[in-house]
């Protein structure tokens, strides 16, 4: 918790600011205001976080998707009301698709969008998985060339499904997609790893609101924006702070900014990869944030394992802790600051 | 609310209209998905939000020739969902209008003492004790992002009505959240 800033008698509309009811003058004399008043800061973010839950739990989702199951029973109703009704009925040719095989095709050929998207899928995994096995680039995870000690192999491979998002943010603020740019490394990067395909790209064309993630591709999000990405239809994925970041194979590469993971027992296995080291999803909800010298890991509940270049160990108890550079976890004490730890501090060595 | 999709729309709904049925089949496709994503957060057993989704399509299908092809069909299938809906809280002996909310509202939604994060769980928790008219708008809203004026079009509401009682509804949430902090901090719990 915060401890009790000054009170503020400013009166500001935050409803209006994140609902996007207010002008550009009345943001920007918001915002020109929260930078200055820490009691309208902590007010701002509780604001920030309430409406980024709600975009959350309304968000349409996998489970709101047709299947071809509801769909056909919806077509079989549709048929049967619409003869007696005089409403024309379906074509022949697509009743007797319902009930043979060569009908199955012609409905499957029918639902070409589905099916086409459906290959593609197995097209982009197959080849993320090859490209892991081999070590190629876009599967850090699989190729231990950084040094890191990697943590324990995953109970079971979480993210080779798909990946849907929904962006939250101001209007004219989008989704990019990061265009590579040469092969120099980035400053961030110094030192400390491997620099990641597309980490210093220019920004591609503006990306929807919604839609699905490509492994491989490196994205960015906005400076207000909250990217809501689900895999399996349970396991709820957050990046804020203009988080730079690609998907790979195993989990996630986090360029910048901080990711937020709610998974359930199909998430088990998802890791996060920062330039310090790898957090490895074991269920449960952990925050894992980029920083300029040190990744910084909050477990709310459930367990990780840590890898850095140096140990691999599993944190099973919430709190903080952050990776460093060197490959050493630190304490944090609260304070948001690495502290050496004394003795095992909810960390065991991964088996 | 009509993503720039109006022409295809049209499209369709006119063949649908000749005669080949099979054109309403990419609307469905199309829509499914808003019309489904209202249905489960206002519905609790499958089988009811699967019946609704259906029924809803149906009827759009019976209509269709009553439908003006110059407007948008998205909010014209979307009010056919709500109503469905509506009719189905008030054989439960319930409404969708958007009553007054006082500060009793949410008395069984109270998070824990010290709850005062904001997170999903206890946000669902919350939601699912405010009146159904009021979660309906917070389906619109937040889920579907529709705009005020579309959302006071769908209820058959002043916009008005539809901002205050989003107002007060979020007002109500955040409240919640600051006495569960309170009370957290009071009891030294965390």
């Amino acid at each position: 918790m915060n401890p009790n800033p000054k009170p503020c008698h400013e009166q500001i509309d935050f409803q209006a600011y994140f609902d996007q009811q207010a002008t550009l003058p009345e943001r920007t004399r918001i915002e020109r205001h929260i930078r200055q008043c820490a009691a309208c800061r902590v007010e701002f973010d509780v604001w920030r976080d309430l409406f980024a839950r709600l975009g959350e739990s309304y968000a349409l989702n996998a489970a709101d998707r047709p299947d071809a199951t509801r769909l056909q029973a919806l077509f079989d109703r549709l048929a049967a009301r619409n003869s007696p009704s005089g409403i024309p009925p379906l074509p022949a040719q697509t009743q007797a698709a319902q009930n043979s095989v060569f009908g199955v095709v012609a409905e499957l050929i029918r639902m070409q969008r589905w099916l086409a998207g459906g290959l593609a899928l197995c097209f982009v995994l197959m080849l993320a998985l090859v490209f892991r096995d081999r070590g190629l680039p876009h599967a850090p995870a699989a190729a231990p060339s950084d040094g890191l000690v990697r943590p324990a192999p995953a109970p079971a491979p979480a993210t080779r499904g798909f990946y849907t998002y929904r962006l939250s943010a101001p209007p004219g603020q989008t989704l990019s997609r990061l265009e590579p740019a040469g092969s120099g490394p980035d400053p961030h990067d110094a030192g400390s790893g491997p620099a990641a395909p597309g980490w210093r790209g220019s920004a591609g064309p503006a990306l929807p609101s919604e839609g699905a993630l490509e492994p491989g591709v490196t994205y960015r999000v906005p400076p207000l924006g909250i990217l809501f990405v689900e895999f399996h239809g349970e396991n709820r994925i957050q990046f804020t702070s203009q988080a730079r970041f690609l998907l790979t194979a195993t989990g996630t590469r986090l360029l910048s900014g901080q990711v937020t993971c709610d998974l359930r027992s199909s998430g088990n296995g998802f890791e996060v990869t920062t330039r310090a080291g790898t957090v490895m999803g074991l269920g449960g909800q952990f925050l894992v944030e980029e920083r300029p010298a040190s990744s910084r890991i909050t477990l709310d509940a459930g367990a990780v394992r840590i890898g850095t270049r140096r140990l691999s160990v599993t944190m099973d108890s919430p709190g903080s802790r952050f990776l460093m550079a060197d490959g050493s976890i630190r304490l944090d004490a609260g304070d948001n600051q690495p502290r050496p730890i004394a003795g095992a501090a909810g960390l065991t060595p991964a088996e | 609310m009509g993503h720039g999709s109006g022409d295809l729309d049209r499209d369709l709904i006119i063949q649908v209209r000749e005669g080949r049925t099979e054109a309403f089949r990419p609307l469905v496709e199309r829509y499914w998905v808003r019309v489904r994503g209202i249905a489960r957060r206002m519905l609790r057993d499958e089988p009811t939000i699967e019946d609704i989704c259906q029924e809803t399509f149906l009827k759009a299908f019976e209509k269709l020739h009553q439908f003006d092809a110059n407007r948008e069909f998205a909010p014209w299938l979307l009010r056919i969902a709500v109503n469905l809906i509506g009719e189905h809280y008030r054989r439960l002996g319930r409404s969708l209008r958007l009553v007054p909310l006082d500060d009793e509202a949410l008395p069984a939604a109270l998070p824990e003492p010290g709850e005062c994060a904001v997170n999903r769980v206890t946000i669902d928790r919350c939601i699912e004790g405010l009146p159904p008219g009021y979660r309906l708008l917070f389906v619109l809203r937040h889920g579907l992002m529709l705009s005020y004026e579309e959302i006071a079009l769908l209820l058959d509401e002043p916009v008005g009505t539809v901002k205050v009682g989003l107002f007060r509804a979020r007002e109500q949430l955040r409240r919640l959240f600051t006495d569960a902090a309170e009370a957290g901090d009071e009891g030294g719990d965390r």
